[in-house]
């Protein structure tokens, strides 16, 4: 039994329909990365699987329990950690006010403070700083953090290199492999180098659809097989 | 202004206009901060908020005479303040069920809708009000009636005429109270909101309703609390209206307060906690500066409190239309 297992989900916006049958698994120690054009349904699978837009249809389990169905904090609870696309910090509380509420208990606060500073040293400098005033790689760090204490057994991670400079992006990703060493991950990622060199396995998505999926190891991001289904 | 009447404002005035302003900025404050935690949280406009203010008027009634009957060591100032508590749990309570059975249902959908439905709530408890109260709704209350006498009289340090001097200014004994639940409640709910886990809570759900709930934040669980709160709050506040001279004591008495609460929620900034503080005292100040005009100066103007109070409205709004504190989008879903 995989971590996390989606099977034939079909996920709706009104009435248009964004995911078409989407099948996907993530192992418990694997990092797992879901490409695609814009648009496609990536952001809405990692939604799904979170309960945020629920399917009208199939199944999806995390650690043998069904999660169709639960409310989010309840999915969250079981231990899955969203680190969203935009960062989505609360702009208006401290940094150190965003990392407490990431924390699922009071005796676990001092533990998981001590992880999210040790992990981004520039967040403590900044902890009293309103979220909202840091720059845009500092807001990622502390997204990244906000997942790692929240006592997460794996995270859903969506365009964590998106609207960074290319040197904050080294950064993220340095963080990002460390965190993959422990923590296994569904990784949403428009950059193909970056997904790919953080990834174990890839499955693309295409209108709502997988229409590949394999080991990182047999494509690369020049790859024919890649660039006819993520080209634009 | 009536020929050879000259407005003659001494430090008196001031003073009196002043600590009055305070005593009904508290007032203010007490049912304007649920409309706005409401609105901040959840986005809901709640048109119900003065009609269960209405309700608390009445419960706070109801158990005074209840426990003055008793008797009991507590005194009249211990009574009120156990009636004035027990006023608020049990409107929060009907709050919470408000919240759990009602507004829930709503959610996600279309602003109108909630509008709707609370306005639908406000009509219901303003009839049911008629209703169990039958013709005691003119007026003040009939005081040969088993409810009249001590709603009348009120607890003793604020019996009709009592009053006591501040640097030779005479304050009415009810003001203090009113100041002092004010100070209360704002540092009660600064504190609830800032140094607590649940506060924590409230304000990453206010910004984000949804990324708190992916945090693993039981947002509805915070929603229901937050309602049951500002209902509570709304509740105690309305066993303030039944002594005050501009409210008459009716089924509508807490749709006239709404009136001047809406106004402060938008000039404080819809949804601030700290804009609506502010908006408050300003306008607790107005709305007394506004009294003192009318019985004094402008005899003929009855309504200048409220006159100034949307003039206060109209300038915020062309000079910061998002009001004190306010920000472009508020709402957390």
């Amino acid at each position: 039994m995989s971590l996390l297992d989606v099977d034939d989900v079909h996920t709706y916006y009104g009435e248009s329909h964004i995911l078409e049958g989407v099948s996907l698994a993530v192992e418990r120690d694997e990092v797992v990365a879901l490409m695609g054009r814009n648009g496609v349904g990536k952001t809405t699978t990692l939604r799904t699987i979170l309960q945020l837009t629920p399917p009208r249809s199939g199944r999806i389990t995390y650690d043998g329990a069904d999660l169709v169905g639960r409310p989010t904090h309840e999915v969250a609870d079981l231990g899955i950690g969203w680190i969203p696309e935009d960062r989505r910090i609360f702009s208006h509380l401290t940094v150190d006010e965003n990392v407490r509420a990431a924390i699922p208990s009071a005796d676990r606060l001092a533990e998981g403070r001590r992880i999210a500073f040790e992990t981004f040293p520039i967040l403590e400098e900044r902890a009293d700083q309103e979220a909202g005033t840091l720059s845009g790689g500092q807001q990622q760090m502390l997204a990244i953090a906000r997942g790692l204490v929240g006592d997460n057994d794996m995270l859903l991670v969506d365009e964590p290199s998106e609207g960074l400079a290319p040197q904050i992006v080294a950064d993220v990703a340095d963080a990002l492999a460390d965190v993959a060493a422990d923590v296994p991950m569904l990784l949403v990622e428009q950059n193909v180098r970056l997904a790919l060199d953080l990834a174990d396995r890839f499955y693309v998505l295409d209108q709502g659809q997988v229409v590949d999926q394999g080991d990182t190891s047999e494509v690369s991001a020049d790859s024919p097989r890649l660039r006819e289904v993520l080209s634009a | 202004m009536s020929p050879g009447v000259a407005l003659q404002v001494g430090p008196g005035v001031l003073v009196r206009v002043l600590i009055e302003g305070l005593g009904t900025a508290g007032l203010f404050v007490m049912i304007a901060s649920g409309l706005t935690l409401i609105f901040g949280l959840m986005g809901v406009l709640n048109f119900a908020h003065g009609a269960l203010t209405t309700v608390g008027a009445y419960v706070g009634g109801g158990l005074l005479v209840y426990l003055a009957s008793g008797g009991g060591g507590l005194g009249s100032l211990g009574l009120w303040f156990v009636a004035l508590g027990a006023t608020g749990v049990v409107l929060a309570g009907l709050g919470a069920v408000i919240e759990v059975g009602l507004i829930r249902k709503l959610y996600g959908r279309a602003p109108i809708e909630q509008i709707l439905l609370t306005f639908g709530v406000a009509l219901v408890l303003q009839e049911l009000l008629l209703m169990l109260l039958g013709n005691w709704q003119s007026g003040l209350p009939d005081p040969t009636s088993s409810w009249g006498q001590p709603i009348v009289e009120g607890p003793s340090f604020m019996a009709a005429g009592r009053s006591f001097d501040v640097l030779g200014v005479s304050i009415r004994g009810f003001t203090p109270i009113k100041i002092l639940l004010g100070v209360l409640v704002v540092v009660g709910v600064w504190g609830f909101l800032t140094k607590t886990r649940y506060g924590l809570y409230i304000r990453a759900g206010t910004e984000d309703a949804e990324m708190a709930q992916a945090l693993g934040i039981d947002v509805q669980r915070v929603f229901t609390v937050v309602f049951a709160v500002g209902i509570g709050l709304a509740g105690m506040a309305g066993m303030f209206l039944i002594w005050e001279r501009t409210y008459d004591l009716t089924y509508l008495m807490g749709a006239e307060a709404l009136l001047p609460a809406f106004i402060i929620v938008v000039v404080g900034g819809l949804g601030t906690f700290k804009g609506t503080v502010v908006a408050s005292v300003v306008a607790g100040i107005f709305f007394e500066a506004g009294i003192f005009l009318q019985t004094n100066v402008f005899q003929g103007l009855t309504q200048l409190n409220n006159i100034l109070i949307f003039l206060l409205l109209v300038v915020v709004l062309i000079v910061r239309p998002q009001g004190l504190y306010g920000q472009e989008e508020v709402g957390g879903h």
